[in-house]
């Protein structure tokens, strides 16, 4: 069902993710209240790398530049590993017999990430973003793992393969719904985007990425937008069925099926507040966390 | 090919607006037009290209120094004393465009390094204490305002107020001869902002410019009712700089409520200086600013600063 592409699949993929990342960006300028209108929206992913390129390094006194520079590289190259198990169609750049975990491991290095990039610079405002990272990881993970467990429980297996095998019946989405949402959920909160960007916030001056300019910006904003990239492709797979589907061939149903998940993501981060993790930590707690356990519970009794 | 003249003509100004005692009227001008040009503001010096001084106050100077010290090229410096010319900010879009007058400078690291010492935190455990002060360039924070905080962590253990170039009280006069619902929409704006709803912030800051220019505020009642009706906004702001009297009696929420339903809270600078440090004392960083937004105190320039 599921087969690994030549190595050259390992180049494709990459350039996929960034098509989306723009097209991601294109799309969040284009519902900006302000209306700059389709053409501008279109043009804003490319004008705003032309505007990244030729801006100056910014330097902070006694900054670890190691660490601080070498955070958007981590989550460029982790998000793009993550998808490394996410079928295309048929097609996959690796069919790791344990995908599920692969995925999640990769996901992880995004706490490393920010936490770096925030505690790099030397910078009062960065730091707290880094902070308010790590509470933000300890309220979507443990959620977040749960519903990776029901899915890969529905199937039996935790190849991405078998449980995309494990859909064609039913789409997982419509009897694990509890999991597909606070899957949803969890993918905005680890690449920390619309409502959940209080690591960046406003009220920080851009927290964890506040004293970030020219290139270094540029590999972490890209880390960042390809990281949600990510996470919505495997919703695919893991919850809407992989590839299945009436007439089109299975690639392009998971091309589509990806921007309608990404499209609505984007879309939902402008109608909500920045939740803040004060918050938020209640409810993944006492709500998210009984709610997946319940649903893993349910899954497991259904395919026992 | 010139690749760097291209990447230039390409870049997007990013206005990072900083706004002096007094400057409101220069400020609301600013934004307006940043707004109907579609550019997107910068929050941090990192991120713009184009630093907008709204208004004059001798004082701020040095920390303006600081602010362009730490911008990366291409960089433009933009004053706007009080009224704003178009021509300034089209003057200013080809100097951030033009290589050769972007070509010279080159940045040193400034010199950013807080204070810091230990004191017990709120468990009594020994932690890092940072002395980190607030203002007055900061984005969406009130013009002439600076709260020194000491950090613990996010969380603020204590906080003191200096009126920066010993302004009063009174307020700009910009808005004694505004309509009332045009200040109020300016701090619904600015708190919404904070609070991290920027889409209905523009929302609140184009209802205030057309009130400004005395045109029919359509929608009014669609944004009132559409913010009012947010149950993740009332979840989120709900118990936030709670009062328990005085003018500003209620939390962030109730205040933005009054400010929507044109209720209240009367604006009363000298109420919220005198009481901020007791109410940030103890509170997160993000609550912090989210209690200074719902006070939203508004500082006259002192005569002789």
């Amino acid at each position: 069902m599921v087969e690994q592409t030549p190595w050259w699949g390992a180049l494709v993929l990459p350039a996929v993710l960034v098509a989306f990342a723009a097209a991601a960006v294109a799309l969040d300028r284009g519902l900006d209240p302000a209306r700059i209108g389709f053409g501008a929206a279109v043009a804003a992913p490319g004008r705003a790398v032309a505007g990244l390129l030729v801006q100056q390094r910014r330097r902070t006194l006694a900054a670890d530049g190691l660490l601080w520079r070498g955070a958007g590289v981590v989550l460029v190259v982790a998000a793009v590993l993550a998808s490394m198990v996410t079928p295309l169609g048929r097609w996959v750049v690796s069919d790791l017999s344990v995908g599920v975990v692969w995925f999640n491991a990769m996901e992880i290095m995004a706490w490393a990430a920010v936490w770096l990039a925030g505690w790099g610079p030397n910078s009062a405002f960065a730091l707290v973003g880094g902070y308010r990272f790590v509470a933000q990881g300890l309220a979507y993970e443990l959620p977040h793992m749960f519903v990776l467990t029901t899915a890969a429980l529905g199937a039996g297996s935790l190849r991405i393969g078998d449980i995309v095998a494990a859909q064609q019946g039913l789409w997982f989405a419509v009897w694990m719904p509890v999991a597909f949402v606070v899957y949803l959920v969890s993918v905005l909160g680890m690449a920390f985007a619309r409502p959940f960007d209080h690591p960046a916030g406003a009220d920080l001056a851009g927290g964890a990425l506040a004293e970030l300019s020219g290139v270094d910006r540029l590999v972490l904003s890209a880390g960042r937008w390809v990281l949600l990239v990510s996470g919505a492709a495997m919703a695919v797979p893991l919850f809407l069925g992989g590839g299945a589907g009436p007439l089109l061939p299975d690639w392009l149903w998971s091309l589509v099926k990806t921007a309608v998940v990404l499209g609505a993501l984007v879309w939902a981060g402008h109608r909500l507040p920045t939740v803040r993790m004060e918050r938020y930590a209640e409810i993944a707690w006492m709500v998210l966390v009984p709610a997946t356990l319940l649903q893993a519970l349910i899954v497991s009794l259904v395919v026992l | 090919m010139d690749v760097t003249g291209w990447l230039l003509r390409h870049t997007p100004p990013r206005p990072m607006v900083v706004t002096a005692p007094g400057g409101t009227s220069a400020r609301v001008a600013v934004e307006r037009a940043v707004l109907a040009r579609g550019w997107r503001p910068a929050l941090n010096p990192a991120r713009t290209n184009l630093l907008v001084v709204a208004g004059h106050a001798p004082w701020l100077e040095p920390y303006l120094r600081r602010v362009w010290d730490s911008i990366p090229a291409p960089r433009v410096r933009v004053d706007v004393p009080e009224a704003l010319d178009e021509r300034l900010l089209d003057d200013a879009l080809a100097a951030l465009r033009d290589p050769v007058r972007q070509r010279t400078h080159h940045t040193e690291p400034v010199e950013d390094v807080f204070m810091a010492d230990r004191a017990p935190d709120r468990d009594g455990l020994t932690l890092d204490e940072l002395h980190v002060p607030l203002g007055p360039v900061l984005a969406y924070w009130p013009a002439g305002l600076i709260v020194h905080t000491r950090l613990q962590g996010d969380v603020v253990t204590a906080a003191t107020v200096e009126v920066a170039g010993a302004g009063t009280a009174t307020g700009d006069a910009f808005w004694s001869g505004a309509d009332p619902v045009a200040r109020r929409l300016d701090a619904c704006g600015r708190l919404l902002a904070l609070a991290g709803w920027t889409d209905q912030a523009v929302v609140a800051q184009r209802l205030r410019d057309a009130v400004l220019d005395g045109r029919p505020a359509d929608g009014l009642a669609r944004f009132t009712a559409r913010v009012r009706r947010s149950r993740t906004l009332r979840w989120l702001l709900a118990g936030v700089g709670h009062v328990t009297d005085g003018p500003f009696a209620g939390d962030a929420l109730t205040r933005l409520y009054g400010w929507l339903d044109g209720t209240g809270p009367p604006p009363d600078t000298r109420w919220a200086l005198d009481h901020l440090p007791e109410l940030l004392a103890g509170t997160e960083l993000a609550n912090a600013r989210l209690v200074v937004a719902s006070l939203d105190p508004d500082l006259e320039p002192s005569h002789h600063g």
